[in-house]
């Protein structure tokens, strides 16, 4: 009896230590995995060619509204810089003249688009438009965020000169990195390059900067703009004076793939026209009519213009130069002192 | 049988089987019982016990094999689901979402109904960018187990300052977002060809910290591991064990010994005329293939290996009455007529100092290797005879005239040594 009591016990023993054994191979589902960081040494763009798009569309639309309602009112949502203020100009001129000025066409369809890998913020994305129906020449939008919480807003827009070599960039699947204002081994570093091309406006070929500078449609045009005023007002004995500054606070600045940068930055300028002989100094331009809106002059006249200037800054190299690829220019304030 | 036999008769190998053979079961020597047709102790062991144990295991494997591909196997569809309070926005961890498959669906079911909840992906940088001005978030950092999320508080870098209110977007308006999906109560938002460095961010809303979410993720796995295939690898491995146990090992070792490496056939590597020239070998008898010693381990674990060895020892195995083979090709006849024609032709060469002294040194270490061979065949005059085809006058002629000219290229060059003038020899030989 004892015999087959220990040999049921044995059996039990042995059973138990089998179903211990196989218990651990049945209903598994496999090794918990865990999460493997990305380990891409590449810096992703920061947007996709297709949120590139739905962002400028998006702002587009915006504006398209608002200058059919011919209201200021909602630009601030999507523009800010220097081209909110162009365009609240433009759009207050519209109220009166009937029409948005031709120059503030932006083209929908693209030709090139320009996205930053950069992590932080503020980011900026430049973006090269196609040319208008009218056969303008193309736009470059500066699309800035300024911090994680705020949306992409137009801050800039240059014309494009005609005929202008744009500087290559990298593609945007591959994103190219944005600059900084003190960006160094160019020929001037961003900031220099904005004020110095600021003196170069003012002083025109008599700038100590003249040389470092190519000769570009806005100096040209400038300094046409002026000599024809400055007839003028020297027959009766009057006097004119404009000035420039460059705002290093709004540039927008983005490396190129030939390691040059381009940069897109504003340029306050205030003109002030003085008649002499007595008589009333009045608006030099339709849109500077328009401004002023009232008949009372006086013998001085204060006109402010906000430009936009966009110059590629290359590498230093023997000869050199910081050449202006594109500008916008707009009266935003006209004043009788 | 001959262990330098070059080429293996099968017969005499059956031959040799069959002795053993009877060997074995006759008489013997070992001093081992006789034993009948009755098998052994290590065969029963093999067949009884071993067997038996592989076989179950094989048995046991396949069920284990066949279950794992029926109930036991893993699910295809994983939902992991953790319940989160205390921040209002919730974050994955890069990799989170294409965890198990690049297809997943997020689900968050707010506690309280009256807020709105957003789900939203964007890329790591923006989501990071997002929370970072928050004094703390939450992190789902992975799968605490197949059911749960992991969860982490996430401390914000305290770098950025939050943005003034007037130019801060809502969350779901934000253009970082590549999907956004909001509605009160709950969410669900499926990602689909999810990146690595695809993120979900969920924002709860103001003031839903302190209820919290349930959130869930949920994939379909396209790839589930096949944990039957190893047991049904391992199940047919053991089988195979299990028909060898009960075969071949069970067998007595010396039974399935291979029997057929005893006589190895070999190539004969007889060196050149040149190479035996450079090693003073000139002159010399051939050596045969060299005496194979491993043959013997083999034939020591035979039965009856004794007898054959002692009688090996008693009658050399040349004279059991191997053919005597005569290879024209590889037969030196320089050195042929060298041993016939003997003093008269060294007497010739003795013009040549340098030579003289090598053949005189070579020709006794040539033949004490020789001897020292096991199973070397001496080498058999008449052989030489026969084989012969020129007579001993002419090589006389020719060597004193061979003498002449190396002594003609000593005064002219100096120092000619005796490895050109060996395959001097050689060339003119084959001239004629």
């Amino acid at each position: 009896m004892n015999k087959r009591w220990n040999t049921w016990k044995k059996i039990g023993v042995a059973m138990a230590a089998s179903v211990a054994l196989v218990l651990p191979l049945a209903a598994c589902e496999g090794q918990l995995p865990t999460p493997t960081a990305a380990t891409s040494s590449k810096a992703a763009p920061d947007l996709t060619e297709a949120q590139e798009k739905k962002i400028r569309t998006k702002i587009l639309d915006t504006l398209a509204k608002a200058d059919e309602a011919r209201s200021a009112d909602g630009y601030k949502a999507v523009m800010g810089g220097p081209q909110l203020e162009i365009r609240t100009s433009q759009v207050t001129i519209a109220q009166k003249s009937g029409s948005m000025n031709k120059y503030a066409t932006i083209p929908k369809d693209i030709a090139q688009v320009v996205i930053p890998t950069d992590d932080g913020w503020p980011r900026s994305v430049f973006t090269i438009t196609t040319t208008t129906e009218d056969q303008q020449s193309q736009r470059l939008l500066v699309l800035d965020q300024n911090s994680a919480r705020e949306n992409y807003k137009l801050v800039a827009m240059a014309r494009l000169f005609d005929g202008v070599s744009m500087p290559k960039f990298e593609v945007p699947t591959s994103g190219s990195q944005m600059g900084t204002a003190k960006d160094e081994g160019l020929v001037v570093t961003p900031t220099e390059a904005l004020t110095q091309y600021a003196d170069v406006l003012q002083n025109g070929s008599n700038s100590k900067y003249a040389s470092t500078f190519a000769d570009d449609m806005l100096r040209q045009r400038i300094a046409t703009l002026t000599s024809t005023v400055q007839e003028g007002i020297a027959r009766n004995n009057g006097t004119q004076s404009q000035t420039f500054t460059a705002v290093p606070d709004q540039m927008w600045i983005m490396r190129t793939a030939d390691g040059g940068d381009l940069v897109v930055g504003r340029i306050d300028s205030v003109w002030t026209r003085q008649a002499g002989d007595g008589r009333e100094s009045q608006p030099a331009s339709d849109d500077e009519k328009i401004l002023y809106n009232s008949d009372q002059y006086t013998s001085t006249m204060k006109v402010t213009y906000v430009n936009v200037v966009a110059l590629y800054v290359p590498q230093s190299g023997d000869g050199a130069q910081v050449t202006a690829v594109g500008a916008d220019r707009q009266p935003v304030k006209v004043e009788a002192l | 049988m001959s262990p330098d036999q070059d080429v293996v008769d099968p017969l005499k190998i059956n031959a040799e089987e069959s002795e053993s053979e009877i060997n074995d079961s006759g008489e013997n020597k070992d001093g081992e019982p006789k034993r009948a047709a009755r098998p052994t102790r290590h065969a029963m062991i093999m067949r009884g016990i071993v067997t038996p144990i592989f076989g179950l295991l094989a048995v046991a494997s396949v069920v284990l094999g066949v279950l794992n591909a029926t109930i036991w196997k893993p699910s295809a569809e994983i939902t992991a689901t953790s319940t989160i309070t205390g921040s209002r926005y919730i974050v994955t961890d890069p990799g989170v979402l294409p965890l198990l498959d690049r297809n997943v669906t997020l689900s968050v079911d707010s506690v309280s109904s009256s807020n709105e909840v957003c789900v939203a992906l964007g890329s790591s940088k923006d989501v990071a960018g997002w929370v970072a001005s928050e004094s703390s978030y939450t992190r789902i950092s992975g799968l605490a187990s197949w059911t749960s999320l992991a969860t982490q508080t996430g401390k914000a870098t305290g770098q950025v300052e939050a943005t003034s209110s007037e130019n801060a977007v809502e969350f779901k308006d934000s253009d970082m977002w590549s999907s956004v999906k909001c509605g009160k109560g709950d969410v669900s938002l499926t990602s689909a060809k999810t990146t690595d460095s695809t993120m979900a961010i969920i924002d709860l809303g103001k003031g839903a910290a302190s209820t919290g979410a349930q959130v869930s993720m949920h994939w379909v796995r396209s790839q589930v591991p096949d944990f039957a295939m190893p047991f049904y690898l391992s199940g047919g491995l053991l089988a195979v064990i299990a028909v060898l146990c009960a075969s071949v090992f069970a067998m007595p070792p010396h039974k399935r010994r291979k029997r057929v490496v005893e006589g190895k056939a070999t190539i004969h590597t007889d060196l050149s005329f040149a190479e035996r020239a450079e090693q003073g070998l000139v002159g010399a008898r051939l050596p045969e293939s060299v005496p194979a010693r491993k043959h013997r381990r083999h034939a020591a674990h035979r039965r009856g290996a004794a007898v054959e060895a002692e009688r090996e020892i008693n009658e050399p195995s040349e004279q059991v009455g191997t053919p005597v083979i005569v290879d024209p090709a590889s037969r030196n006849l320089v050195a042929d007529q060298q041993a016939a024609a003997g003093e008269s032709a060294a007497g010739i060469l003795l013009g040549g100092k340098d030579s003289a002294a090598e053949s005189s040194s070579a020709a006794p270490s040539v033949t004490g290797s020789a001897e020292s061979g096991e199973f070397a065949v001496s080498a058999k005059p008449t052989d030489e005879e026969a084989t012969s085809v020129i007579t001993s006058d002419e090589l006389a002629a020719y060597f004193a005239r061979l003498a002449q000219e190396v002594q003609q290229s000593n005064e002219a060059a100096g120092d000619v040594s005796e490895h050109g003038q060996t395959n001097e020899n050689e060339q003119e030989e084959g001239n004629r």
